[in-house]
């Protein structure tokens, strides 16, 4: 099975299954660009994703090694359901706040899309059905705005509501 | 989720505001709308990026003139930061110009616009003159979808001006006297139309010309032919060779000559996928017509008071079918007795249906419809025969219909709770959604533990007289001994008395932590309004 090298930005060298690398686009161009298909000895550095994020999503990324490619762009509904995560990544997923945007951070650079739907998905569960409240203690977030600007948000919100979608 | 400590020691941590505007937009695309404006109340970035274009296409901006001043709306709009792309407009008039800053502001976002009339009919009549109409369309150049729902008149009809084309216009829904006369052109301000709507008027002639002017390119045509008088429906005697959904609304008369057009042109629509019937009698021929001709039906709709007694069998040859929706007949089992199975129906909605031996029939119906997995009965009309109470549908459908996922009910009265001793006979049951009057508390509902959605709009609770006052359940014992295995709560605004509900909510919140709940406005128990055009 073909290698390659991977560089976290703390140093540490992965040994990774081409295939696997492959989840992430990023990964991937580089790979074309730089002609490196034939070449397992070239270590290519991934300055923005540290050691402990990288054992995580090399994790993830094996399991989830045989799953069909995702093609955005095949004119379906933007998927926007967020209760059909599977066991083995709702396990995956408990992990610290901390961890979690690390994550998402590194698969919006790596561009691995079934990473960013999970992470994503991920925080919108901690978000839903929560008051403002509660969602300021979840996230650890001071409330900065002006009783003038949170009166202007209300009154928007007042004459907002949901457009019913013909499910199918 | 475990957000407890970090045994990092590092001195930064990452937190959510560290991720990017494009990546917090994307998180926030999977909230529902409910959830996008507590969020948008958390902080001022987050106020800045709740509302993103992906969350605003499930939004729709509502304008009402009968409520606020136009210019109230646009002092706080004129500041807005949301890209609004859904837009329902009330109003009778503009003199300050204000809601054309509004249409203006948001001209490059605008999608859907649906002019229509406010509930307490106060706008009655809307007047504007040819240049503000002319102002108003160059604001919809980049709408899709337009609906005009009330009377509009022109106070300079003479005036000439050329308005402006709306080539992105895809859907078009007028409405009886939205423009009094044949002064708008449709045909030319909106080429490329592919879903239409419209009433025929005796009279007016502009209605059929449009679909005339676009049958080669209609996908989707919706007739309310009820106000006409004369036997003639100009429109059947045309090809619509992409016709894909048809809506008639038969004239009132109801001739056979009428009925014998239809029927003829029906045999023509072989690509339809959807058919949606509303007329007093349906007959067994123009059943057999849509059977034999339109196969790739998906969706059949009839709002009739009387239909064959093999309407069944004959929509059981539907190889497609997917969904029935049934409104204002009376079924029973004899009907569905003899039929071969219904291959493909997922689906089956009963609008104010009367359903004689509710027992034999849902027994008949789960052998004959064995892909059914979900079912409304909804008695929105008020056309009430029974109630829930009385007529044992409810113990039919617990009892028989083992393989629903999806239940809806609505009645227009207090149910007793004790109708629902066998709804956890429903073991394969997800979403359970329940609109009445009001809830007699006389029994618990037994343990539904597969449910994950609930949908609850309930005025009142009230203890029955078999029980002491003071045993009496409240919503949170309802719910959480019901249904501890719930995910997604929806309860109505105004359910029960708002002081109790919201002191029963928070108990609920802390006794299901892994809960999402939500308040409506409005809390829908379809996904489809009936009631509209198209």
């Amino acid at each position: 099975m073909p290698c390659i090298q991977l560089q976290s930005s703390d140093g540490e060298i992965f040994n990774v299954e081409f295939e696997i690398a492959m989840c992430s686009f990023t990964i991937k161009t580089m790979m074309v660009d730089l002609d490196l298909e034939d070449n397992c000895e070239e270590v290519v550095p991934l300055t923005n994703v540290d050691s402990n994020i990288l054992r995580k999503i090399l994790q993830w990324a094996n399991y989830h090694k045989d799953d069909p490619e995702a093609n955005p762009e095949d004119g379906k509904p933007v998927d926007r359901r967020t209760d059909n995560i599977c066991e083995w990544d709702q396990e995956f997923m408990k992990v610290d706040q901390q961890t979690l945007y690390g994550l998402i951070k590194a698969a919006n650079y790596l561009d691995i899309r079934g990473l960013m739907a999970l992470t994503c998905k991920t925080v919108a569960n901690m978000m839903k059905g929560k008051t403002e409240e509660q969602m300021r203690k979840m996230f650890n977030i001071q409330n900065d705005l002006t009783p003038e600007e949170e009166q202007q948000i209300r009154q928007e919100n007042e004459w907002c509501e949901e457009v019913e979608i013909v499910a199918d | 989720m475990d957000c407890g400590e970090l045994e990092t020691t590092e001195a930064y941590q990452l937190t959510i505001d560290d991720l990017p505007n494009e990546v917090f937009e994307r998180i926030v695309s999977y909230l529902t709308v409910e959830d996008c404006k507590v969020a948008s109340l958390v902080n001022y970035r987050w106020s800045q990026l709740c509302f993103s274009p992906i969350a605003l296409a499930n939004v729709q901006l509502e304008i009402n003139c009968a409520v606020l001043e136009a210019s109230d709306y646009w002092t706080v709009l004129e500041s807005s930061c949301r890209p609004y792309r859904n837009l329902v407009l009330k109003f009778a008039s503009d003199d300050a110009g204000d809601l054309l800053k509004i249409l203006g502001k948001f001209q490059s976002s605008w999608e859907r616009i649906t002019i229509e009339q406010d509930a307490d009919a106060k706008l009655l009549r809307t007047e504007i003159s040819v240049g503000f109409l002319s102002r108003m369309l160059q604001a919809f150049s980049n709408v899709k979808q337009l609906t005009i729902k009330t009377v509009i008149e022109l106070s300079d009809p003479s005036c000439e001006t050329d308005l402006p084309q709306l080539n992105r216009v895809e859907a078009i829904c007028l409405y009886k006297n939205c423009f009094d006369g044949d002064l708008i052109a449709w045909t030319r301000i909106c080429p490329n139309v592919k879903y239409i709507g419209v009433p025929l008027q005796d009279g007016r002639d502009e209605f059929p010309r449009i679909i005339q002017h676009f049958s080669h390119q209609i996908e989707h045509l919706s007739i309310d032919a009820r106000f006409i008088e004369r036997d003639s429906l100009d429109f059947v005697h045309e090809d619509f060779p992409r016709l894909r959904k048809f809506r008639l609304l038969y004239p009132i008369s109801n001739s056979a000559a009428t009925v014998n057009l239809v029927r003829s042109f029906i045999s023509r629509c072989s690509n339809l996928t959807e058919i949606s019937l509303f007329t007093n009698v349906i007959s067994q021929e123009t059943l057999q017509t849509i059977a034999e001709s339109c196969t790739q039906l998906q969706v059949v709709s009839l709002d009739t008071n009387e239909i064959p007694p093999s309407t069944f069998s004959i929509l059981s040859k539907l190889p497609l079918l997917k969904q029935l929706i049934l409104q204002k007949m009376t079924v029973e089992p004899a009907m569905i007795t003899s039929v071969a199975t219904f291959p493909a129906l997922r689906r089956l909605t009963c609008l104010s249906i009367r359903i004689n031996c509710p027992e034999a029939f849902f027994q008949q119906l789960h052998k004959k419809m064995p892909r059914l997995t979900w079912l409304e009965l909804l008695d929105r009309f008020r056309y009430g025969f029974s109630n829930f109470n009385q007529n044992g549908v409810v113990d039919a459908i617990c009892v028989h219909m083992a393989n629903l996922q999806r239940l809806a009910l609505v009645d227009w009265a207090t149910l007793d709770l004790s109708i629902f001793q066998n709804l956890n006979m429903l073991t394969n049951l997800t979403e359970f959604r329940l609109k009445c009057i009001g809830l007699n508390a006389n029994r618990t509902i037994p343990c539904c533990a597969g449910v994950k959605k609930l949908v609850l709009d309930v005025d009142t609770l009230k203890p029955s007289d078999t029980i002491p006052p003071k045993c009496h359940l409240s919503l949170a014992d309802l719910i959480s001994q019901g249904f501890p295995g719930v995910k997604s709560i929806e309860l109505s605004h105004q359910l029960l008395d708002r002081t109790i509900s919201e002191r029963e909510i928070a108990i609920l919140r802390s006794v299901l932590t892994d809960c999402a709940f939500y308040r409506r406005k409005r809390v829908p128990m379809t996904d489809r309004d009936y009631a509209a055009l198209l």
